[in-house]
């Protein structure tokens, strides 16, 4: 009996004190301010098992398509290279700003887990869903699953773009891209011509 | 003093807020791409230059990515001979 009424009473206590601290407003909860390596490795934690569990019975589709990650960069040039980087780029004021620092999807050693299955299906959830409280927003809000699909397609080729082929495999071609000062219907097709390479 | 029901309701209201402010700063209607994106016959021309001095030797041909790039490439040399160059020798 007194052990089980020690054990409750600690358990108030606990809870008074985070009541406590948190009502009290001394939680620095500032960006340029880093989380203690318990707190981080906490959140971390929290954040990695719940990509996996909530992600586990996606289904991916074939990545690995040219068009896919043609139709995936230029997205991924809109959304998310302002935080994520290009090549080239080594930061932007976002990349710099943001607490916890968005990873870098230049990098071939941090892209490597998204080159796996299950690391695809974690990238294409936190891009649908995003992350509370993290500045990552949920695009599923406003894209549907094949543009966001295309955007892990991209990001997995991401590393091994320089600079020159990042501009071209982000450049938007589809007829609203062209100013209105052109005449004349557009083809897109893209069928007959000859590169000469 | 603020009760445990204020500190939830304010909890929920930060993170809520800081959501629609992440999401109002960076989603868009997907035509707002096009309108960011788009083209004219220099910044074409740019393009085409910087594809022309690109070393093709070394692309795995093999790669889904390059495929996509060249026939990024192809469109783009279409697109410009069709509206560019044309236009120029009429001006």
């Amino acid at each position: 009996m007194k052990f089980l009424l020690g054990a409750l009473f600690t358990v108030f206590v606990i809870i008074t004190g985070i009541f406590i601290v948190v009502t009290r407003g001394v939680i620095n909860i500032g960006a340029d301010q880093a989380h203690s390596p318990l707190v981080y490795d906490f959140l971390e934690t929290a954040r990695t098992r719940s990509m996996a569990n909530a992600s586990q019975h996606i289904l991916v589709p074939n990545l690995k398509s040219a068009e896919m990650i043609s139709s995936g960069g230029a997205d991924y040039k809109d959304m998310c290279a302002a935080c994520h980087l290009s090549p080239g780029v080594a930061h932007t004021d976002l990349s710099r700003g943001l607490y916890p620092a968005p990873p870098n999807f230049t990098k071939a050693d941090i892209v490597k887990r998204y080159q796996k299955e299950s690391g695809a299906r974690q990238a294409f959830w936190v891009i649908k869903h995003g992350i509370m409280a993290s500045g990552m927003p949920a695009w599923g809000a406003t894209h549907n699953d094949d543009r966001m699909w295309a955007m892990v397609a991209f990001i997995r080729s991401l590393p091994d773009l320089n600079e020159k082929q990042y501009t071209v495999l982000t450049t938007r071609l589809d007829d609203d891209m062209l100013d209105m000062s052109f005449d004349g219907e557009m083809n897109m097709s893209g069928d007959g011509v000859d590169m000469q390479h | 003093m603020w009760t445990s029901k204020s500190v939830v309701a304010a909890a929920t209201a930060l993170v809520v807020s800081m959501s629609v402010l992440a999401q109002s700063a960076l989603a868009h209607d997907p035509k707002m791409h096009a309108k960011q994106d788009q083209m004219n016959c220099e910044k074409m021309k740019q393009h085409m230059q910087m594809m022309q001095k690109m070393d093709h030797s070394k692309m795995d041909m093999d790669d889904p990515a390059m495929q996509a790039m060249m026939t990024n490439m192809s469109k783009m040399k279409q697109m410009y001979q069709q509206h560019c160059v044309s236009s120029d020798s009429d001006s």
